[in-house]
């Protein structure tokens, strides 16, 4: 009954979210994180649920987008009528093939193994779409447009928004269908070969079946995505199933954490609006990702959700309260900290004029901007030193156990 | 007709001879115990048998059919479950879907992805009574990774016994327990394989000749007796081999 409302307020959500942001920016950015979520949920079936790390994931997102493009430039030309909101699944269905044959001879093993496969299979359709140039279309990539389409129901697609609602609607069905699938008998076994593939075998299991049906079905989703892409952009290029692509989804899977179901949701929502926010102020970008992603490694390796989760014995107990002064204590210094660190870097790229960093006059030409700004992050690192000890005595003392947390506990 | 029928079973790595010749009848309803010293090979016939490890001569048959060809998954659709030394389980998932991974198969769902599993209300109650038996139930919701050691080993045996196979292969069951551990272990294993036929191995003697109708002795990769206890204890061969007394030194 509890899921039951869950997905309906979800439902409504997606449904009220572009009355809120209703600016092209806005729907913009929802329409790239419908389609990077169900991307990173589909990557978290092979690395989160079935233990398989993939460095080739957009190859079936990239394959669905460029079949789902082909598609609509066949609608196009009046060979075929394929009706837009049909399209994701073209894409789909794409990436469930290509899954399929890659799958049959990638899965046979987990670990570096499959890595490394992921990997080559990666680099050699990122080479060979520049080479095949009647289907990939080159450097140019292919492009079609989607107002061809016969009129789903009045609606022709001529608006973001309208798109946005075709990409939530695929969205929802996406997700709950993943969902779905990590609480089948396959869906739970893929767990278990992740956790134990040896023991798995000895309970009647090919660990190999169990991968490649994740395997599959991840493909498949993620060629929802590509569809989804390709509507959204009506181009898709090589750069849609190369390496950078498919590094992009291991972060917001990662980043966002690999535990829990809506883990990998909430890493695609905050890079993607992190990403088309900054990119226009920022060409370090991709820099500040890449720390980000090291330090979740480091020291958050479940990511942010599980840092969420850490949370939950804290307030089972009642104890949430204790954590709320050292907490602030601990985030002044750590934010004038990591802003001026931010601040000395963009310093460091920009070497010409001054510019305004969070309202200050920052000159790349002086030594005065960059003494000051150092001072700053100096100070800030020594207050952070001394506020954290108080932070862990004080986690300490909101997670110390209680008989009843010994009853806790809680699976994938 | 024999359950589990060893003819002629070597195995060796590079030059180095494991097990040489080994025949091994086990009839069904059976207990039988394989004993010998560290490093005889015990753990290595389990192996063989399982399928974790390929024979490089001999066969292997169980219900008189073929197995040493087959991989483990297939050994074990054929209702021969085993257990292991050190504990193999699926850390992060939690003691009752541990067991209920167990029952998958057995109950005929196969790689299924349209079925529920919060739905299957036979698969669960199967899954709870397993649990209630096992001593497990406080601890259903705990990740088996968190478990303590006499936990793990009732899950370990729990694993191996969930499928209901008609040949239970245990690899030191109660090693590294106390007395009261070790106790309580027994009684559950004879509990939940009653009807069983099953075979272990365990350096306990006391545990051995409790628990044993028969007992094979395997000595540097050979299998030097298969007798009845009261047999194997009078056996001069094993005496001198496994307990390190010559023959004929005894009533010195």
């Amino acid at each position: 009954m509890r899921t039951l409302v869950l997905w309906a307020v979800f439902a409504l959500l997606l449904m009220v979210l572009p009355l809120i942001f209703d600016s092209v920016l806005g729907v913009s950015i929802l329409n790239q994180m419908a389609i990077a979520i169900v991307f990173a949920l589909s990557y978290n079936l092979l690395l989160g649920q079935g233990g398989m790390l993939s460095f080739g994931h957009a190859v079936y997102f990239g394959l669905g987008g460029f079949l789902a493009v082909h598609a609509m430039l066949l609608t196009e030309t009046q060979t075929l009528a394929i009706p837009l909101v049909l399209i994701p699944l073209v894409g789909g269905l794409c990436g469930l093939v290509a899954a399929l044959f890659i799958g049959s001879f990638s899965t046979g093993r987990a670990g570096t193994v499959f890595a490394m496969i992921s990997l080559g299979v990666g680099e050699l359709l990122a080479a060979s779409s520049l080479i095949l140039v009647s289907f990939f279309g080159g450097e140019r990539g292919v492009s079609a447009d989607r107002t061809f389409a016969p009129p789903f129901f009045g609606v022709d697609f001529a608006q973001d928004v309208q798109v946005y609602f075709l990409a939530a609607a695929w969205l929802f069905v996406s997700v709950l269908g993943m969902y779905l699938f990590t609480r089948t008998p396959a869906g739970r076994l893929a767990n278990a070969v992740r956790d134990n593939p040896e023991r798995a075998q000895f309970l009647g299991y090919s660990a190999q079946r169990v991968r490649f049906i994740s395997f599959v079905v991840a493909g498949f989703f993620a060629g929802i995505a590509g569809g989804l892409f390709a509507v959204n952009y009506e181009i898709l290029t090589a750069g849609n199933l190369n390496a950078a692509s498919s590094g992009q989804v291991l972060l917001m899977a990662y980043i966002g954490g690999l535990g829990v179901f809506i883990g990998p949701i909430i890493g695609a929502v905050l890079l993607t609006l992190i990403n088309s926010l900054f990119n226009h102020y920022t060409t370090l970008w991709m820099l500040y990702l890449g720390l980000v992603f090291v330090l979740t490694v480091m020291f958050l390796p479940r990511g942010l959700t599980g840092l969420l989760m850490m949370h939950r014995l804290p307030w089972q107990q009642g104890r949430l309260g204790l954590l709320i002064r050292p907490y602030t204590l601990t985030a002044i210094p750590g934010a004038v900290l990591v802003l001026s660190l931010i601040g000395l870097l963009e310093m460091s790229q920009r070497e010409t004029g001054p510019f305004v960093y969070l309202g200050i006059p920052l000159a790349p030409g002086s030594a005065m901007s960059w003494l000051a700004l150092l001072a700053v992050a100096v100070i800030a690192f020594v207050a952070l030193r001394r506020t954290l000890p108080g932070l862990r005595a004080a986690w300490a003392e909101a997670t110390a156990q209680s008989p009843r947390s010994l009853e806790k506990g809680d699976a994938t | 007709m024999s359950l589990l029928q060893l003819d002629n079973v070597s195995k060796s790595f590079g030059n180095s001879a494991i097990l040489r010749n080994v025949h091994l009848r086990i009839e069904p309803g059976e207990r039988h115990a394989i004993i010998g010293p560290n490093g005889a090979g015990k753990s290595t016939l389990f192996h063989l048998i399982s399928g974790r490890q390929q024979v490089s001569a001999g066969r292997i048959l169980f219900k008189g059919e073929a197995i040493h060809t087959l991989p483990p998954h297939e050994i074990a659709r054929r209702g021969l479950a085993r257990s292991f030394q050190v504990s193999s389980l699926f850390a992060q998932l939690s003691v009752f879907e541990n067991l209920r991974c167990a029952l998958l198969w057995p109950l005929g769902y196969g790689y299924s992805f349209w079925h529920l599993l919060s739905r299957e209300k036979a698969l669960n109650a199967r899954t709870e009574s397993l649990l209630d038996e096992l001593g497990l139930w406080q601890r259903r919701d705990v990740p088996a990774g968190e478990l303590a050691y006499a936990e793990q080993r009732a899950l370990e045996l729990g694993l191996a016994i969930a499928s209901g196979a008609e040949l239970i292969l245990l690899d030191e069951p109660v090693a590294g327990m106390s007395a009261t551990e070790a106790r309580q272990a027994l009684a559950l294993i004879r509990r939940v394989t009653a009807g069983k036929t099953l075979v272990l191995v365990e350096h306990d003697m006391t545990v051995v000749f409790d628990i044993a109708e028969r007992i094979s002795v395997l000595v540097q990769g050979e299998l030097i007796a298969s007798d009845t206890p009261a047999a194997i204890r009078r056996n001069a061969h094993v005496q001198e081999a496994y307990l390190g007394v010559p023959a004929g030194d005894q009533h010195a």
